[in-house]
């Protein structure tokens, strides 16, 4: 089972850095991917295309790693606020507008206890050639995937895996 | 920083498919390459005065300039990022290199 899932999705590795403000933290929205999960992602899908929320739900990026089980796990990229900076943590990494710089967020390290993954990247929606919001996956991870990218295939074998769950994804390779 | 400038540093900062085109298209009109240089730069030259680096968000901004602009513009990100003073410039002469080998292989 090992050797199958080095060869689909790649070795196990370590985070390259974890930023202090990372360590011992996990995302609130941390989710498993499965039925329900998939649902949810769907669900959004399908309001993305919505005048209310179409703006609201390009602003969010989530992000995505696959542990050494081969489980894949997703969260919406969170600011590192903690209290006392804050009432409560979780709150969503508004992307664009800012400058990433001003805002520490919590990275891939944090979705798999700073532990090795095998494989991860980022989920967001974009706009398609027809304008129309599509989900996007791709494999963009500075701490896991930069020093040894994955392979397409690898890439594509993860998209397969939302999609088997109903999930309609592109891949971004760039 | 004109508006035009700050628009295209938030497309850098989600580098998705459709920033990555929009940005494209700015390099190559020639009255609007100016904009989407001078962008590139003013985002790299704020990540190097922030307390902390995503330097992968500058890396692949690199790579995509050297897979697939033309040549007259990597050079002139080569040589802006010169030999790096800081980890914000080294990140994107790595990225450059990453880009231009990922070139060769797809020629």
């Amino acid at each position: 089972m090992s050797n199958e899932l080095n060869t689909k999705f790649g070795l196990p590795r370590l985070p390259e850095k974890v930023d202090d403000w990372e360590k011992g933290r996990r995302p609130e929205s941390l989710s498993d991917l499965d039925g329900k999960l998939a649902e949810t992602l769907r669900e959004l899908d399908k309001l993305a295309q919505t005048k209310l929320m179409r703006y609201a739900l390009r602003a969010k990026s989530y992000i995505w790693a696959m542990d050494e089980s081969g489980k894949i796990v997703v969260a919406v990229e969170e600011l590192a606020m903690a209290e006392p900076e804050t009432i409560y943590p979780g709150y969503p990494r508004r992307r664009g507008l800012k400058h990433p710089s001003e805002d520490k967020k919590l990275g891939h390290p944090t979705l798999v206890e700073e532990k090795y993954a095998r494989i991860a990247g980022e989920l967001a929606f974009d706009e398609d050639e027809n304008d129309m919001l599509r989900w996007v996956i791709n494999a963009n991870s500075g701490r896991y995937c930069r020093q040894n990218p994955p392979k397409k295939e690898q890439i594509d074998r993860v998209a397969e895996r939302f999609r088997e769950l109903g999930v309609d994804v592109v891949v971004d390779y760039d | 920083m004109s508006e035009d400038i700050k628009i295209l540093i938030s497309r850098l900062g989600t580098f998705r498919p459709s920033d990555r085109s929009v940005l494209g298209r700015h390099f190559d009109d020639a009255s609007t390459r100016k904009v989407a240089v001078d962008a590139v730069k003013e985002f790299v030259q704020i990540w190097e005065r922030a307390d902390w680096l995503e330097a992968y968000s500058i890396e692949r901004i690199g790579k995509w300039i050297a897979k697939y602009q033309p040549s007259d513009i990597v050079t002139l990100f080569d040589v802006w990022s010169g030999s790096p003073n800081s980890d914000a410039k080294a990140a994107l002469k790595r990225g450059i290199e990453l880009g231009r080998v990922e070139r060769l292989e797809h020629a």
